[in-house]
């Protein structure tokens, strides 16, 4: 009975660190749900309307 | 347990397998070691002290990165965990995740140096952000959020483990910082002012009114009205380049769209916008103060 306990506690340990494991991030937004750049895609021609544009940063 | 009535081979296996599984699933890739290489001892809250690629095609992406800029890519981790740095020399400039998007195009999103990323993505959650990933920790980088602001531009928050990148001249080919191009000047200043801390400084001398988000003295990012009014609000990039109609060719070249070419009339012929490959926008300038 002590083993079957403590197996049952060692599988319940493992799956807990498994599934902590499978969440870990190498990249914050990986899996994250995207719909994509504001200009959608290369073969698209935006309408920019270049007198709207000038300013700058003094960076 | 089921186990004990097993055959002792059946076991065996079983038992590999289990490891096997634990390993590949503890396993967060070969972390890209970013805040160790980039980080300083000091915090700058409200400087963009970061850059990410959501790319649908790294591949593209990676080629044309390198081309024009001349960065290297470094592959980290397998399968779905995999991300690319982005590096000039030997320094990482910024990661590279692959996004399946559903209109297909790329965007640089910017992460903003926060204190307390937790505290920063809850007040951007009152002020109407879409929170898009909470704030979480990242190995070897520090804790970050993603979000999209009230007018849909895409922006992360984050805290580096060793401190912010020290301020200054950007080298070239490197992020001299970012710009919102906002289809609402006025609920963007407010949002930013909450969210951030930022004060603003608007410069009306110029041809355009273009504003200058600052923490005290310090020049942090820039805003102004979008020129691309048909288009949701969203940030762009700027590189630092040595010779911009030598960029412009390379980037042609390499498969990028000109949105914008240079113009005597717009900083003084110093600015262009692209678009990569896969649709993502930045801006090349030739910068020497």
């Amino acid at each position: 009975m002590k083993k079957k306990l403590i197996m049952f506690g060692l599988i319940i340990s493992a799956s807990l660190l498994v599934t902590a494991c499978s969440n870990m991030y190498v990249s914050g937004g990986v899996g994250m749900s995207y719909y994509g750049g504001p200009y959608g895609g290369v073969r698209m021609s935006p309408s920019i309307n270049v007198g709207m544009y000038g300013g700058g940063m003094r960076w | 347990m089921f186990t004990t009535f097993l055959p002792i081979r059946m076991k065996k296996i079983l038992t590999l397998i289990f490891i096997a599984c634990l390993g590949y699933a503890c396993t967060p890739g070969a972390t890209p070691p970013i805040a160790s290489q980039i980080g300083e001892s000091t915090y700058t809250p409200g400087r963009v002290v970061w850059h990410d690629l959501a790319s649908p095609d790294p591949e593209a992406s990676s080629a044309f990165y390198e081309s024009v800029f001349g960065w290297t890519t470094v592959p980290y981790g397998d399968g779905n965990k995999k991300v690319w740095v982005f590096k000039q020399g030997d320094k990482p400039v910024a990661l590279m995740a692959y996004y399946k998007t559903e209109n297909g195009s790329g965007e640089w999103i910017g992460a903003i140096s926060v204190p307390s990323v937790s505290e920063a993505t809850a007040k951007a959650k009152t002020q109407g952000a879409k929170i898009v990933k909470k704030a979480m920790e990242v190995d070897n980088r520090g804790t970050i959020s993603f979000l999209q602001d009230p007018q849909g531009a895409s922006i992360s928050l984050i805290k580096l483990n060793n401190g912010d990148p020290e301020p200054g001249l950007a080298e070239m080919n490197t992020f001299l910082g970012q710009e919102l191009w906002t289809n609402d000047v006025s609920q963007s200043t407010n949002f930013y002012k909450e969210v951030v801390g930022y004060s603003t400084e608007e410069i009306d001398n110029q041809k355009v009114p273009y504003t200058i988000f600052k923490m005290g003295d310090m020049n942090c990012a820039g805003m102004l009205q979008s020129p691309a009014p048909d288009v949701r609000s969203h940030w762009v990039p700027y590189i630092r380049v040595a010779n911009l109609d030598e960029t412009i060719s390379k980037a042609k070249n390499a498969g990028a769209k000109v949105l914008i070419e240079p113009s005597p009339d717009i900083r003084n012929g110093s600015v262009a916008l692209l678009m990569d490959p896969t649709g993502a926008p930045l801006a090349v300038q030739v910068y020497n103060p």
